[in-house]
């Protein structure tokens, strides 16, 4: 047998830790509940084919975040992501497991709606940072970046994400 | 200040999206089951994709049907053999439903049954298989003994057979134990609900159905031994449950959740069972087996919230007990509507948390 240097009880530890956050995070990139839980499980499956092979992992939770990643990349080079205005022609609501005040219903569609319209290279930033409390230096190791790269990203990123918000607040005194 | 505190809202809104505890539950499930096959595969049995084993037998048997079309001697052999396994598999198949007595019981014991386990490699196989010939003699002694046919021969052939199966079972079962104690434990559950629910349905043909002294005796006698079985897999399943509860908290803790799994899949299957024997029954067994399954899922929910309280030791006792009640209910219902007779169901003990 090949020698693993996760255990299977650190590894079920780590989906047990992690795979709400993960979870969080496909959500945020794909906006379909199913399709961000399958992302989820194929990518702890993944990672445990990974580790059977004998491959090292230092940082288990870094390497979850970068194979979702790289599988929410390939989902959307399959299939473009349906964007928010075609998924409610659907008739598609984002689900929220919280009780839904119609105020807090409307915010959790919001936030997808900013999410969705920022860019690409800011999009992984700010779900990290902002949705799933990554610190800088755990973003720079799921990235392979450094750290400075990742601070500037994230606060234009922000601030990019404060520019929508407010827009999106006048819009609505307006109307 | 407003639109900040509405910002802040909406970034902890957000992280309120979560997976449910069921579906979370689910995946871990999954990805034990997972880490379980990968184990298996490391421990050296590499399985051949079904559709390579395909490819060759295809390209074995084109070759071989290329060299008889083109032999005359070799088609008129082959014409002989097709029209003997014709006569043959007619024989065989007519075999299947004999009962002991019958002219065609020596073909389906001694012919049928041994090639079919002849053809089973695993272990798991060979024991799976003996223990459903031996549920196979019981219900056949059952049949014989509600159509007034059971002699003291046919009766003393039926319990050495069906010891012979139990023997070869536990030798099987054994040899499992020592490699894989979590196949071992689900063939020893399915084994005792067998014998349990067929132990019933001997006891009421016993003292209600059939009348002659002697017949009596005989069901009395293959009884004892099921009795003795069923002693044995008990205690069998005292000692797995003592071996996993000495295993560490991790992994008691996903064999609890395992265990509450299967047991919801077979209530969930014994639902389904119940409502399609409706007709097969009697109005008292159909009530009974509802009322018997409404104490098997009441187990279950009992097992939920001592799993939710982390008592994994209570809560896989009662999730094996719910399971194992399911699966009698469904033996005896089918063993009734096979015999058309009413029967005693089996009743729940409250013992789920003795069992321990």
């Amino acid at each position: 047998m090949l020698d693993k240097n996760i255990s299977e009880t650190q590894f079920l530890e780590a989906f047990d830790k992690y795979s709400d956050d993960i979870f969080r995070y496909c959500y945020y990139r794909v906006f379909d509940r199913d399709k961000a839980k399958d992302i989820m499980q194929e990518t702890y499956c993944r990672t445990w084919k990974y580790i059977t092979k004998g491959n090292k992992i230092d940082n288990i939770r870094a390497f979850l975040y970068r194979t979702a990643k790289n599988m929410i990349i390939d989902e959307s080079r399959k299939k473009k992501n349906v964007s928010l205005e075609q998924m409610a022609e659907k008739g598609f609501a984002p689900s929220i497991t919280q009780p839904e005040k119609s105020e807090e219903h409307f915010m959790g569609k919001e936030i997808l709606k900013i999410v969705e319209s920022l860019d690409q290279k800011y999009k992984d930033v700010i779900i990290m940072r902002y949705i799933n409390d990554l610190s800088i230096k755990e973003i720079s190791a799921i990235l392979n970046e450094t750290e400075n790269n990742v601070y500037v990203r994230v606060s234009r990123g922000f601030a990019k994400v404060k520019e929508i918000f407010l827009k999106n607040q006048s819009k609505r005194l307006l109307s | 200040m407003e639109s900040d505190k509405r910002f802040k809202k909406l970034v902890e809104e957000s992280k309120n999206i979560t997976l449910f505890q069921k579906e979370k539950e689910l995946i871990r499930s999954n990805l034990i089951s997972l880490i379980k096959r990968d184990f298996k595969v490391q421990e050296g049995s590499v399985k051949i994709p079904y559709y390579q084993k395909l490819q060759w037998l295809y390209a074995g048997s084109l070759s071989v049907a290329k060299s008889v079309i083109n032999n005359s001697v070799l088609r008129y052999s082959l014409s002989m053999i097709l029209i003997f396994l014709f006569l043959g598999s007619s024989i065989v198949f007519g075999a299947k439903d004999s009962l002991p007595g019958d002219f065609l019981y020596h073909v389906k014991t001694q012919i049928n049954e041994k090639v079919l386990e002849m053809v089973t490699f695993s272990g798991k196989g060979k024991a799976e298989y003996s223990i459903e010939l031996a549920q196979a003699r019981l219900e056949e002694m059952e049949k014989l003994a509600v159509g007034n046919k059971l002699n003291d021969q046919l009766s003393k052939d039926i319990k050495d057979l069906f010891n012979k199966h139990m023997s070869n079972a536990k030798i099987q079962m054994s040899k499992i134990d020592n490699k894989d104690s979590a196949i071992f434990s689900q063939i020893n559950t399915n084994l005792e609900a067998s014998l349990n629910a067929h132990s019933s349905v001997l006891k009421k043909i016993s003292n209600e159905v059939y009348e002659g002294e002697s017949q009596k005796n005989n069901i009395k006698e293959i009884l004892s031994d099921v009795d003795n079985n069923i002693a044995h897999t008990e205690s069998e399943r005292y000692k797995q449950q003592s071996k996993l509860f000495s295993q560490g908290e991790d992994a008691l803790a996903a064999e609890s959740k395992r265990s509450f799994f299967e047991a919801e899949k077979e209530i969930e299957k014994t639902i389904d069972f119940i409502e399609s024997k409706k007709i097969q029954v009697s109005v008292n067994t159909y009530i009974e087996s509802k009322d018997n399954l409404q104490l098997a899922e009441n187990a279950l929910s009992e097992s939920k919230s001592e799993l939710d309280t982390q008592s994994y030791e209570t809560s896989f006792a009662l999730s094996q007990l719910a399971g194992r009640m399911a699966k009698e209910i469904r033996i005896s219902m089918e063993a009734e509507a096979n015999l058309k007779i009413k029967l005693n169901m089996p009743t729940i003990k409250n013992k789920g948390k003795d069992e321990k």
